[in-house]
């Protein structure tokens, strides 16, 4: 147990290692010190100390033995040479089960594991090129290309935090050698194959039993190597500039759920893995992949093992992901910045997973930022503000348009507002979690923002005046306070979709978002709404028609803004509602209140302040006091005191208004609509229970099942 | 495998200097094998009465085969910072070159 490192000429400190065995010496002196005195470095100390991990303690030491199993782990080549692995003339069944699991651990992978947990337990992707079976060859080089291509664009689009994606590749070589061209064509080659082999074993009246197996096994085959085919040729169409692979992408994924039915039937042909004896880290598998190849290119300390997705949950995963893909591809036919940015926000809700979100990201905004690749974002939002409000000082031809130091005071603003943008559209191709966190932290950049915007306002207004033109200019606050509140609301729905709050919370929320609806959004829109019909008369008197025509033509148009007021309504009228009800519980004393005399931090007004204090850095709309709240709430202002009935009488009422909204036009048959009216009409229903005052029950209960933001209200007995 | 191998270069510590001695130790290249046969080498850095090590920049090899396979070809599993107990260690031996 002396010397060695004699063979290690390459690493020159290796090569003049000298072993001297010091154990019992060691020992000896070590027993002398005190108790508690360490011997070190000065540069080292307690502190580094806490950092190392602890050998031999199973949690913190992955390469120790209890980690490790009794049967060899072979790595490829090992495995090739101890023929535990084919590289040739594999089975049909071989290759559709080697397919399937492959998928499987691509997904797992997708679902936030490491690639050396998942896909790289998959020896035949460690070396494709020596693979001898076609098919299989051509299989694994596209696997590693259409990983490294789904890295690349995850961490481009970077929407995703930790436990989304892990976007390590412990130096697997991605087959990046290989171009992309000869991927598909060589595809398509194993393709075309199998497509003659299904051809020649397809059934000619004669009842031959093998052979319809035989044909069984190539179509399941053939399916799998077109899923793969379409799959790579959609991402490298997504990866094309400017949006312009989008035909393509439709195109392949028509063809790639029919595949993926196929895909799904066929199944149980695959071989299965064989039981045995498993580790920790271990799992039973079929030929090929060795679950514990990677473990020592870990951390030393990984946190957990990966569950790989069951072969069944793998396809459905896919389909539902290319269902998402095809979604997304929608996009590009939003015009307008704050059309794709709703887009973004309704996409978010069906929580997609981390690599339609990215795709869907890198569409509009590539790495060149710049809007679906085209457009430099400052001219897009400078666009979006003048469809908005229409500010005097963005219309071509107004007389501050034209001055040219008002020009540039707009031009700096639209800069910074362009950031802000950006960083709102990442929050909202982030996880749905993660959105609420950030969040939180945007609104003192908002805040930032409004505070530019209200000084460019005041600025302009006095130029204005210079000119004599006397109306007050909000612009470019309002356009401001119309993401603060689309970011407030977001914030504060999230609340429910996370599950946050605890149903005696809810009724200041629905207060504060009700709130926020009647005192800021509609007016902010309908002001927009003022502005921009305002500045279409003036530019449409210019150019000579009569003022009365254009008021005619304005009002057989209708707002710009109508719809949105509309659904704003709804919502308000929902929440004012709720609010109804959740008093009429608290009354009838069926919805007990946090008490805060017990304990002096948990009373509702902390909770209350907690709930909102995000908001508390901006300066519009100003945070509501806790004061304010429970001032409105206050029933004893009324004579006689409202008794629970009455409350949910008012609150029936409040949903019938509500479903009243909903079934007028404009609100269209949306999914949403149709959600928010069954609240509606399962709500009446309660409520006109609960307004005779002769129902017995126990407590409320909240379903959210059908929409995420508003309960039905059932009753325990 | 012996428990403790008998030290090759054997002397009775002397009383005064012997916290000198381990110091003279110290940021020394140390060689640590393990009760399950690993064997991690690295920077000696830290020790205490109850003969708790630390070493720092330490490789882990699985037993002396993959340590004269690997350790020249640069391709050995890092761990960094590691605290090894007493009673995980067969023997020490620090480099004396």
């Amino acid at each position: 147990m002396s010397q060695t490192d004699d063979n290690g000429p390459s690493l020159e400190e290796k090569k003049n290692c000298n072993w001297k065995d010091i154990t019992k010496d060691f020992f000896e002196l070590c027993q002398q010190l005190n108790v508690g005195e360490l011997v070190h470095d000065v540069h080292f100390g307690l502190f580094e100390a806490m950092s190392a991990i602890e050998m031999m303690d199973p949690k913190m030491d992955a390469g120790m033995l209890c980690n490790q199993v009794k049967r060899k782990v072979y790595d490829f080549d090992e495995a090739l040479k101890a023929n535990i692995i084919k590289d040739d003339n594999l089975e049909s069944e071989e290759l559709i089960g080697i397919i399937d699991s492959t998928y499987a651990c691509v997904v797992t992978w997708l679902e936030g594991h490491s690639l050396a947990q998942t896909v790289f337990t998959n020896l035949y992707l460690h070396n494709p090129e020596a693979i001898k079976d076609k098919t299989l060859k051509s299989f694994c080089t596209a696997i590693l290309k259409t990983v490294d291509l789904i890295r690349d664009r995850i961490n481009k689009a970077s929407v995703f935090e930790e436990e989304d994606f892990q976007s390590v590749s412990y130096g697997f070589k991605m087959a990046s050698e290989v171009p992309s061209a000869k991927v598909i064509s060589s595809l398509r080659e194993v393709e075309d194959e199998f497509a003659k082999k299904v051809r020649s074993t397809k059934d000619k009246g004669e009842d031959n039993e093998t052979r319809a197996k035989q044909h069984e096994l190539y179509s399941a085959i053939y399916s799998r190597i077109k899923f793969t085919r379409f799959l790579y040729a959609t991402l490298l169409a997504f990866s094309k500039d400017k949006c312009s692979g989008v035909d393509d992408i439709e195109k392949y994924l028509n063809g790639i759920l029919d595949v993926l039915l196929s895909m799904q039937s066929t199944i149980h042909l695959g071989i299965k893995p064989e039981e045995r004896e498993c580790g920790l880290h271990d799992y039973p598998t079929i030929m090929g992949f060795e679950p514990l190849v990677n473990q020592r290119l870990l951390p030393s300390t990984f946190p957990r093992y990966a569950k790989i997705t069951s072969i069944e949950d793998t396809m459905k995963y896919l389909s539902d992901m290319c269902t998402r893909f095809k979604f997304i591809t929608g996009v590009t036919k939003c015009t307008f910045l704050h059309q794709a940015m709703d887009f973004f926000e309704d996409f978010s809700k069906l929580s997609p997973c981390v690599l339609s979100r990215s795709l869907l990201h890198l569409l509009v905004f590539p790495i060149n930022r710049r809007f679906f690749g085209n457009e430099p974002l400052v001219d897009v939002v400078r666009d979006t503000i003048r469809n908005f409000i229409a500010p005097p000082a963005l219309v071509p031809k107004s007389s501050i348009g034209s001055n040219p130091d008002a020009r540039a005071y707009c031009d700096a603003f639209l800069q910074r507002a362009a950031n802000t943008i950006l960083q709102l559209v990442n929050i909202s191709g982030q996880n749905r979690a993660r959105q609420r966190e950030k969040l939180a932290h945007i609104f003192e950049e908002l805040a930032n923002l409004e505070a530019e915007a209200d000084k460019l306002d005041t600025y302009l207004h006095r130029l204005l005046m210079k000119n004599s033109q006397g109306q007050t200019v909000v612009c470019f606050v309002t356009w401001v306070l119309y993401h603060v509140l689309k970011a407030m609301f977001n914030y504060l729905y999230l609340g429910f979709e996370l599950e946050l709050y605890s149903p005696q919370e809810y009724y200041y929320i629905y207060w504060y978002i009700s709130e926020l609806h009647c005192s800021w959004w509609i007016p902010t829109l309908s002001r927009a709404d003022n502005f921009l019909m305002e500045s279409e008369a003036m530019i449409e008197t210019q150019s000579g028609k009569s003022a009365k025509k254009v008021r005619r033509q304005q009002k057989k148009k209708g707002k710009p803004h109508a719809k949105e007021v509309h659904t704003a309504q709804i919502h308000q009228m929902l929440c004012n509602a709720f609010l109804k009800a959740l008093l009429g519980f608290i009354r009838a004393k069926k919805l007990e209140l946090a008490d805060g005399s017990s304990i002096a931090f948990d009373s509702e007004e902390v909770r209350f302040r907690r709930r909102f204090a995000p908001f508390q850095v901006l300066s519009s709309p100003q945070p509501m006091a806790y004061c304010h709240f429970t001032d409105t709430i206050d029933l004893q202002r009324y004579k006689p005191v409202p008794e629970p009935e009455h409350l949910f009488q008012a609150a029936c009422k409040g949903f019938q208004h509500a479903k009243a909204l909903i079934e007028q036009p404009p609100s269209n048959q949306t999914e949403q609509a149709t959600a928010l009216l069954r609240i509606c009409k399962y709500n009446i229903v309660a409520m006109s229970v609960l307004s005779t005052g002769k129902k017995e029950y126990e407590r409320p209960l909240f379903d959210f099942t059908v929409h995420k933001h508003y309960p039905i209200i059932t009753l325990k007995n | 495998m012996s428990k403790i191998s008998n030290s090759v270069n054997s002397k009775p510590p002397s009383g005064i200097d012997f916290r000198d001695e381990l110091r003279s130790w110290l940021n020394k290249r140390m060689r640590i094998t393990l009760t399950d046969g690993r064997i991690l080498i690295g920077v000696f850095l830290c020790t205490d009465r109850d003969q708790n090590i630390i070493i720092g920049s330490c490789a882990e090899y699985l037993n002396e085969e993959e340590e004269r396979l690997k350790s020249t070809k640069d391709d050995q599993r890092l761990l960094g910072l590691a605290m090894v107990g007493a009673k995980h260690m067969v023997s020490i031996q620090i480099d004396s070159s």
